[in-house]
C-alpha cells in the first residue's frame, strides 16, 4: 500500500530577472514523512519553501498541497508553519497569541495540548515581549501547532538556539510530527536534519543535488571531519583507511572520512608527531565540499 | 481533519472580532501608540478651543474646534495607528506569518481598521466629553451622536490612505513618508487653519485633499447652512477610499514573499 501524496512538486522553475533561484525541480512527498531541505545560503531552499507555502509564486512548473493549489485555504486549513519572524506583537500574552491561531482553524488542538506539547506551562499570562529567545521559538512552534496541521512547515527552527534548548526542541518536534503529521524542515543544519527527517534533500543554485535518507547521505560524505598538524602529504593521507576528502593547508590537514577510530589509529601510526588532533561529526558545508566536488577529489 | 476545509461565515465573524479585539489591545498596551494619538488633538483642542480668544467660524468656537481637534485625531489614527504598523509589520515578516496561517488576508486589515475606529471612537468621546463638561456646547444629542458617527467613520479613508502609503514604500520609509502627508492634512486640509483663512490658491489644493472633505462633512452637521457640499465630500472620500485600496492591493500582491528582514 503506497502513502497518500502531501506535497507534489512537478518541475518547479522560479527566476528572479536572469538569476535562477529554482530550476526544475520534481519531488513528492508522502503524509507522514518528515523532509529535510538541506543547503547554503542563496541555495534555493527557502524560495522552494515559499512556494510550497503558497507565499511566492511559480514561474513554470505546478505544485499541489492535498491535491490543492499552494495557498489556498484548503491547503492552509491543514498547514501550520514556524518561520523566521520578527515583530511578533510584544504586548500581547502567550495565552493571547496561541488563542488567536487556535481560531484561524476548523478543528484546532486543545488548548492545553499546545501549552503542553510546546512546553509553555507557567508562561501563559507573559507577554511576548518579556519571554526569552528560546521561549520565543517555542510559542512559535505552538503558533504552527495550534491548528493540529497535518502539514508542518519549519523554517531553521533552532537558529540561534544554545545546545541543550535545541536538544529539547527538538524532541517537542519528534513528539508532534509522531502524530502522523507531515514535516517539510528547512535547515543548514546536518545534525538537526538527522535528528528530525527521515529524508534529505540537497538544495545547491536551485537545483536538488542529493535526495536520499540521512544513513545515505552519511555514506556518501563520511561520518566525521579529523584535523590535525601533521607531516604527512595529501597524497599520504588520501591513502589512509576509509579516507573520503581531503584538505591540507600549511601543516593542518582536514580529513573527511567514513570511520573516525579505524583513521586515526592508522593515521598515528604513520606520524608519530601527529598533534592538535580534533575529531567532529560531518557537517553540511563537509557533505557540501564531497558531493558538489567529487569529479576533482583526490579521492576519486 | 474535516472533508470541507473551508470557513463558515459564522467562523470568519468569530476570526474577525478576535483579530479586532487583540489588535485593539495590542495597541492599547502600547503607551507610546496610545497616548502619542490623544496628545496633539487633545491639546489642541484645549489650545484653540478653551486657551485662545479666537472664533474663526460661524460655529461657536468650542463646538468648531472640538470638531476640527476630532478631525485631527482621526486622521492620527488612520495614518499613524493604521498606517506605521502595517509597515512595520510588513519589514519585520509577522506579516508572512500571517499570509500563511488559514485567517484570510482580509482579516488582518479589517481588525486594524476596527482598531482604528476604536481608537477614533476614543478620540473623539474624550474631546466632545471635554467640549460638553467644560464648554458650553450647544448640540441636541441626536446632533452629537451624528456627529460622532460622521467623524469615526472618516478613520476608514484615512486608513486606506495609510495602507497604501504603508504597501508603496519601504517599510523603513514609511514613517517619514507618513509624516509628510500628515501635516499637509492639517495645514492645508483647513482643519489647524480654517479653510476661510487660507490664501485662494491654497484653498485650491486644500480642496484637493482627503482631510478637506473629511473636516468639511463634520462641519455639515453642526452647520449645515454654511457646508452645504455634504453629498460631494462623501464622493470624494469614497473615490480617494477606494483609489488607496486598490494601490495598496495591487502592492500586496507584488510583495509575495518579501519579509525586508
Amino acid at each position: 500500500m503506497t502513502a497518500e501524496v502531501a506535497i507534489r512538486i512537478n518541475e518547479a522553475t522560479k527566476n528572479y530577472g536572469d538569476f535562477v533561484a529554482l530550476n526544475n525541480v520534481s519531488l513528492s512527498i508522502s503524509t507522514g514523512s518528515a523532509t529535510a531541505f538541506l543547503g547554503p545560503n542563496g541555495a534555493g531552499k527557502t524560495t522552494l519553501l515559499q512556494m510550497i507555502m503558497g507565499s511566492l509564486s511559480i514561474d513554470t512548473g505546478s505544485i499541489s498541497v492535498f491535491e490543492q493549489s499552494p495557498g489556498s485555504i484548503e491547503a492552509r486549513l491543514r498547514s501550520g508553519a514556524m518561520l523566521q519572524v520578527t515583530g511578533v506583537p510584544a504586548t500581547l500574552t502567550v495565552r493571547e497569541h496561541i488563542e488567536l491561531f487556535r481560531c484561524y482553524y476548523l478543528k484546532p488542538m486543545a488548548y492545553q495540548d499546545v501549552v503542553t506539547l510546546a512546553r509553555l506551562g507557567g508562561l501563559e499570562q507573559r507577554k511576548y515581549g518579556t519571554l526569552s529567545g528560546g521561549e520565543k521559538q517555542r510559542l512559535h512552534f505552538a503558533l504552527a501547532i495550534a491548528g493540529d496541521p497535518d502539514l508542518l512547515f519549519l523554517d531553521e527552527p533552532t537558529t540561534a538556539m544554545d545546545v541543550e534548548t535545541r536538544l529539547s526542541f527538538w524532541n517537542q518536534i519528534s513528539e508532534f510530527a509522531s502524530k502522523d503529521c507531515t514535516v517539510v524542515l528547512n535547515t543548514h543544519n546536518l545534525e538537526e536534519a538527522e535528528s528530525l527527517a527521515d529524508r534529505i534533500v540537497l538544495i545547491d543554485r536551485g537545483e536538488v543535488v542529493v535526495d536520499a535518507t540521512p544513513k545515505n547521505i552519511r555514506s556518501m560524505v563520511g561520518s566525521s571531519v579529523v584535523s590535525a598538524v601533521t607531516k604527512l602529504s595529501a597524497d599520504e593521507l588520501s591513502r589512509l583507511p576509509g579516507v573520503l576528502d581531503v584538505q591540507v593547508l600549511a601543516t593542518k590537514a582536514k580529513l573527511v572520512v567514513k570511520s573516525a577510530e579505524e583513521t586515526v589509529r592508522a593515521w598515528l601510526g604513520m606520524d608519530s608527531s601527529l598533534s592538535g588532533l580534533e575529531v567532529k561529526p560531518a557537517q553540511l558545508q563537509d557533505a557540501y565540499l564531497h558531493l558538489l566536488d567529487k569529479e576533482n577529489s583526490p579521492c576519486k | 481533519m474535516s472533508a470541507t476545509h473551508r470557513h463558515t461565515l459564522a467562523h470568519l465573524l468569530r476570526i474577525a472580532c478576535h483579530e479586532s479585539w487583540l489588535e485593539f489591545l495590542k495597541c492599547l498596551r502600547l503607551p507610546a501608540f496610545s497616548v502619542s494619538l490623544f496628545v496633539f488633538p487633545v491639546g489642541m483642542f484645549l489650545f484653540f478651543g478653551f486657551g485662545m480668544k479666537w472664533n474663526p467660524t460661524d460655529i461657536q468656537q468650542t463646538l468648531y474646534w472640538a470638531t476640527a481637534s476630532s478631525c485631527m485625531g482621526v486622521i492620527g489614527v488612520g495614518l499613524f495607528g493604521f498606517g506605521v504598523y502595517v509597515a512595520t509589520e510588513r519589514g519585520q515578516g509577522w506579516l508572512l506569518l500571517k499570509r500563511v496561517s488559514p485567517m484570510p488576508p482580509v482579516m488582518y486589515f479589517l481588525a486594524k481598521t476596527m482598531m482604528s475606529i476604536l481608537f477614533s471612537c476614543i478620540v473623539v468621546g474624550v474631546i466632545f466629553a471635554i467640549a460638553m463638561g467644560l464648554g458650553k456646547v450647544d448640540l441636541n444629542v441626536l446632533r452629537v451622536l451624528q456627529l460622532f458617527g460622521v467623524l469615526v467613520l472618516t478613520t476608514i479613508p484615512f486608513c486606506t490612505l495609510g495602507l497604501a502609503i504603508a504597501y508603496l514604500v519601504g517599510p523603513n520609509s514609511a514613517h517619514a513618508v507618513i509624516n509628510v502627508v500628515y501635516l499637509p492634512q492639517l495645514f492645508l486640509g483647513g482643519i489647524v487653519v480654517p479653510y476661510e483663512y487660507l490664501p485662494a490658491y491654497l484653498q485650491t489644493i486644500a480642496s484637493t485633499l482627503p482631510s478637506f472633505h473629511s473636516v468639511q462633512l463634520a462641519l455639515g452637521v453642526i452647520d449645515s447652512a454654511n457646508h452645504t457640499a455634504g453629498i460631494w465630500n462623501f464622493f470624494v472620500l469614497s473615490c480617494y477610499t477606494l483609489l488607496f485600496v486598490a494601490l495598496a492591493t495591487y502592492r500586496y500582491y507584488k510583495d509575495e514573499g518579501k519579509t525586508y528582514g
